[in-house]
């Protein structure tokens, strides 16, 4: 009996739960029903197979969203995450053509540009007062600003 | 009660900020931090200006307007600026080719509108005998023809001509030629050849230009003094044909009023004249 004991001893019982992943362009923090299970920065989260809403939120840039996910087993469920774009104000002085994030948005003053959220970096050129750079967190809170002044090094 | 009072005082006068006392200035600041909406806001909050300031006040509005795409707008902020003072243009220093631009345009639509009414207003002013007046409409309107906006323009010449003719009458009732002894009209050829030899300078001594705050220490303003000079060689008026800062405009007039010359002459007798004098304050950074 005891050998039939030994060998009806039960299998492993198999993981139940699966891999998620968010992709996202800014940090988030992940909730499922108001626990905090990770962030995007962590690859690869684990969670119980089945259904599940991610909270997905960072107050910095004001960002709030849900997103339904079926997890299976074995397989790896991604997430991903358009980020919104939100109004930038931009000005030089006296004046400088504007690049953000490598494209060319024009001579300032410039106004309600629209640009995703989360950090932009700037590039002001001036003919004659040569190159500065420049980085802004653009958020959903309020209108971004930012303004160089070109005469100082 | 009381007590508090005098504390909530004393913590705004405190306030190093020239900024919060000068609402243009003000909103100098904020539209170079790019803060449009607010620099617009604080711009509508600004009343009594004078002539200077409002050329400034509407420079600002039109580059906020400008910024946030609002042209027709900001169209009609450079129009009562070109109406305010029509020779004044942004120095290329201060504002981008792509605002340079949009404000050239706006202005050249506007000069011809301003120089036909300079010259209407001037033929009224003659008709009334007020040759002082006519000769400053008709003077102004011949400085704007000469601008580069205006010359490219097909009516400029028959404009200038119109001007032209008008301030020489002006002239000539200004300083109306001996009549001659037998009572009757001087023929219109003496007109023509009388000889008018503008007045020179003896002294005038331009002020230094030291920036109030170093706020405008990277601006550059273009203005005029119009003096009249009288047969004595003596300033007898001088006022503010182009704003420039209003502390200097200040400075400049009562340099002004003392500068002296070698008066204008027509057929050798010394007259008064008006002269106008431009000034440039350029960048003390």
């Amino acid at each position: 009996m005891e050998g039939a004991s030994a060998a009806a001893a039960p299998a492993p019982a198999p993981i139940a739960a699966g891999l998620v992943s968010v992709v996202t362009p800014f940090p988030l923090q992940i909730y499922v029903r108001g626990r905090l299970v990770g962030t995007s920065e962590i690859e690869t989260l684990m969670l119980p197979l089945g259904g599940h809403e991610l909270e997905l939120a960072n107050d910095t840039i004001g960002y709030r969203a849900r997103r339904s996910v079926f997890v299976q087993a074995g397989r790896r469920a991604t997430v991903q995450i358009e980020p919104p774009t939100s109004t930038l104000h931009v000005n030089a002085t006296p004046w400088a053509e504007v690049w953000v994030d490598d494209e060319r948005v024009g001579e300032t003053p410039l106004g309600n540009l629209q640009v995703p959220v989360g950090s932009r970096d700037l590039v002001f050129r001036h003919p004659e007062l040569g190159e500065r750079r420049a980085r802004v967190l653009v958020t959903l809170k309020e209108p971004a600003r930012i303004s160089v002044d070109m005469r100082k090094p | 009660m009381r007590a508090t009072v005098v504390l909530a005082f004393l913590a705004l006068t405190a306030t190093p900020s020239a900024a919060l006392d000068d609402p243009l200035l003000r909103a100098k600041e904020l539209y170079e931090a790019a803060a449009y909406e607010e620099a617009l806001a604080t711009l509508s909050s600004v009343v009594g200006v004078t002539p200077a300031d409002r050329v400034h006040v509407e420079q600002y509005r039109a580059f906020s307007l400008f910024a946030l795409g609002r042209l027709e707008d900001a169209e009609r902020a450079i129009t009562s600026l070109v109406a305010a003072d029509p020779v004044y243009v942004p120095s290329a220093h201060m504002a981008s080719p792509k605002v340079l631009t949009f404000f050239s345009d706006v202005r050249e639509r506007q000069l011809p509108v301003i120089v036909r009414r300079l010259i209407d207003e001037g033929r009224g002013a003659f008709g009334r005998k007020d040759a002082s007046r006519a000769r400053n409409h008709f003077q102004m309107a011949l400085t704007l023809l000469a601008d580069p906006a205006m010359a490219r323009r097909a009516e400029a010449e028959d404009m200038k001509v119109v001007a032209a003719a008008f301030l020489d009458l002006t002239g000539v009732v200004a300083t109306p030629p001996p009549a001659p002894s037998t009572g009757t009209a001087a023929p219109v050829h003496a007109i023509k050849e009388s000889v008018f030899v503008p007045a020179q300078p003896i002294r005038q001594a331009i002020p230094t230009w030291e920036p109030p705050s170093r706020a405008y220490a990277n601006d550059e303003f273009n203005g005029a003094v119009r003096v009249t000079i009288g047969a004595d060689g003596k300033v007898k008026t001088a006022v503010i044909e182009r704003a420039t800062h209003p502390a200097y405009d200040v400075r400049l007039l009562q340099a002004a009023r003392s500068w002296m010359y070698k008066p204008a002459t027509r057929d050798g007798k010394p007259v008064e004249s008006d002269k106008v004098i431009a000034v440039r304050l350029q960048p003390t950074q």
